[in-house]
């Protein structure tokens, strides 16, 4: 930057020189030399404000002034404020009053082109609804309204957009027109990356109303929140064989089993699919089937939270293993407890109760002091850690 | 509570699409312009009837919803054709460079006008009609330019508000269809009720500072008041302030008047 300064002011400096240089020679009657020294004074000029002035322009910071950072001079701006030069130029060196009247207009549509900008966007609130929870990296629809409570001024040619630090991600929607004490309201699909709390602060609005000069954007502050659950992977890239651990022995009692129990006789309550019909050709009356009852299927799902920094993305994936194998267990009727160091759940297979498991495995955080997690049973455990294997 | 203090959104039902309204206001805006270079008294009465007849028939078109006449391609290279056009034009047909250049401006008008438009199309038309507004004013010192002006600001206005809605419903895929013609209309009028008024301020307020910096430099094309064979009437010329000997005269009769006044012809 200031390198780059220190080159203008000396090319610049140049420059000067070489014009009075020029403007000395021209008295004398030297045309020569003093079209050299022009065109030199002119060509160091124009490529200072080629090359430098863009990059002196680009490090200043206008944080500072909450105009400039809310608007920005679009591709149609430029061409207009190219076309009022012009036109000025035109006006001063004809003095023509017709010329002076399109001048006049012009600067009036500028000056009522920033008004307008600015009016688009007062009083205008916006407000948003997220779900309650989600899961990471899964679409989910959310609510947004954006409201112009004006009694005279409808809203024209919105676009709402996340602000530009958001997690919340979601497609920049188009509004054409708000009329006044009026509403537009609409479901947004959004994704969050990665589970955890999420609060959404503020979204973007911006427009190029009234005339395409201005681009203004500023946000608005909304209030919403929702909890990210696990990413649940497919089923298939568990390389957990969940039927290993599950109990598939048989009670000696009648149930909903597979395995054969008895062969009685058909009562009218029994259902036809299960008679059987070559005991009932034998002897000559109705015979049912009756099958054993499996084993209770319960598993406990033991969570560790242990594990370093550098183990992060590994702890990641075992959450969203955790999140999964719940979520599978519980949607095929499974019971399951969950059991980690600092939290554990009731034995269930309630959709509560999958919710419980998934809010805690959305927030939980790797920790390397964390302890085991306590089990008192030793079958049907299903033990997720980052643990180095103890040797038997 | 809150909410309910405010109507919920209307069912999007269209009488004049967004793209319809743009349209009109647009063509409207071409017209103006036109008009605006027509009243100079520059155009001749064959090229202004075969613009009108041009431009009806590709504004009752774009209005329709029907497909361009040309595409891109051939308005370009009819447009390059054109340039040979040009130079005898210039040299035989209208035998003046300005006429011939104004021809050559409304052909490029046509052709862009007849051809499938994209955003930027658009952009260039309105700035040949605004263009066109600034020959006008260059052309002429009579003040019905003003009630054009005005209807110029009018349409001008309209087209950029609907224009910016119309390219960015185009670029959001907004499907959407907006009942947009009575809040954008009446925002248009506002607009440019105030437009006039705060231009009318600024016209008395600005300082009129003539340079004359290229009339000094050609001043060759200066058009003499009284003593040259070739002033037009109703131009703009200037009148040059010189001191040096035109004519000499002698009273032969009579008692010289204390304030000699002069009368010619041209």
């Amino acid at each position: 930057m200031a390198r780059h300064f220190a080159k203008s002011i000396i090319l610049l400096g140049i420059a000067m020189l070489a014009a009075l240089y020029s403007n000395s020679t021209a008295r004398d009657g030297r045309i020569v030399p003093s079209a050299i020294g022009a065109f030199f004074a002119l060509s160091i000029a124009v490529w200072v404000g080629w090359r430098l002035v863009p990059r002196l322009a680009a490090g200043v910071d206008w944080d500072w002034l909450p105009f400039f950072t809310q608007y920005r001079l679009t591709r149609d701006g430029w061409i207009f404020i190219a076309a009022t030069t012009v036109v000025m130029s035109a006006a001063i060196n004809t003095s023509n009053n017709l010329l002076y009247m399109v001048l006049s207009a012009l600067l009036a549509v500028m000056l009522l082109s920033g008004f307008l900008s600015g009016l688009n966007f007062r009083f205008i609130r916006a407000d948003v609804h997220a779900p309650e929870n989600c899961f990471a990296k899964k679409p989910f629809q959310m609510s947004a309204t954006i409201r112009n409570p004006r009694r005279i001024f409808p809203a024209f040619s919105l676009q709402v957009l996340p602000v530009d630090d958001s997690p919340f991600e979601f497609a920049p929607y188009y509004v054409p027109l708000i009329r006044t004490r009026d509403q537009d309201t609409r479901m947004v699909e959004a994704v969050l990356p990665r589970r955890g709390r999420y609060s959404l602060g503020e979204v973007k609005i911006r427009s190029r109303y009234p005339f395409g000069f201005l681009l203004k954007g500023r946000p608005f502050a909304v209030k919403s929140q929702t909890i990210v659950f696990p990413e649940i992977v497919p089923p298939e890239t568990l390389d957990i064989n969940v039927e290993d651990i599950l109990g598939a022995s048989e009670r000696f009692e009648r149930g909903h089993g597979m395995d054969l129990y008895m062969i009685r006789d058909y009562q009218s309550f029994d259902s036809a699919r299960h008679v059987d019909w070559k005991a009932s050709a034998k002897t000559g009356s109705l015979k049912t089937r009756e099958f054993a009852a499996e084993e209770s299927r319960r598993i406990i799902l033991a969570f560790d939270r242990y594990g370093s920094q550098a183990d992060h993305e590994r702890f990641e994936r075992q959450v969203s293993q955790a999140a999964s194998l719940a979520f599978y267990l519980i949607r095929d009727g499974i019971e399951l407890s969950f059991v980690a160091d600092d939290w554990h759940s009731p034995t269930g297979r309630s959709d509560k109760l999958l919710e419980s498991i998934l809010s805690y495995l959305a927030l939980v955080e790797i920790d390397p002091a964390a302890p085991r997690p306590v089990i008192r049973e030793r079958d049907g455990v299903l033990a997720l850690s980052l643990r180095a294997p103890v040797p038997v | 509570m809150e909410s309910s203090r405010f109507r919920s959104a209307r069912p999007f039902r269209s009488e004049i699409k967004m793209e319809r309204y743009f349209q009109i206001s647009f063509h409207a805006l071409i017209l103006t312009a036109f008009i605006a270079l027509a009243e100079t008294g520059r155009l001749d009465i064959p090229s202004i009837v075969l613009f009108l007849i041009c431009f009806g028939i590709t504004a009752n078109r774009a209005l329709k919803g029907r497909p361009a006449f040309l595409t891109a391609r051939a308005a370009f290279l009819m447009s390059l054709g054109y340039i040979f056009f040009f130079v005898f034009d210039a040299a035989i047909v209208s035998r003046s460079f300005i006429t011939a250049s104004i021809h050559l401006v409304l052909f490029l008008e046509l052709a862009k006008l007849a051809q499938e438009k994209q955003d930027k199309d658009y952009l260039h038309l309105i700035i040949l009609a605004f263009l066109q507004i600034l020959a006008a004013s260059s052309l002429t010192i009579d003040m019905s330019f003003i009630v054009t002006l005005f209807l110029f600001l009018v349409t001008l206005v309209s087209t950029l508000l609907s224009y910016d809605i119309y390219r960015s419903q185009r670029e959001s895929d907004e499907t959407r269809d907006v009942r947009i013609d009575g809040p954008l209309g009446g925002m248009s009028l506002w607009a440019t009720t105030w437009i006039v008024i705060l231009g009318v301020g600024l016209f008395f307020v600005i300082p009129r500072i003539g340079t004359g910096y290229f009339s000094r430099a050609a001043s060759q094309a200066l058009l003499l008041s009284g003593f040259t064979e070739s002033v037009q009437l109703g131009e703009i010329g200037q009148v040059k302030l010189n001191s040096a000997l035109v004519m000499r005269t002698r009273l032969l009769e009579g008692t010289p008047s204390a304030v000699p006044k002069w009368r010619g012809v041209k």
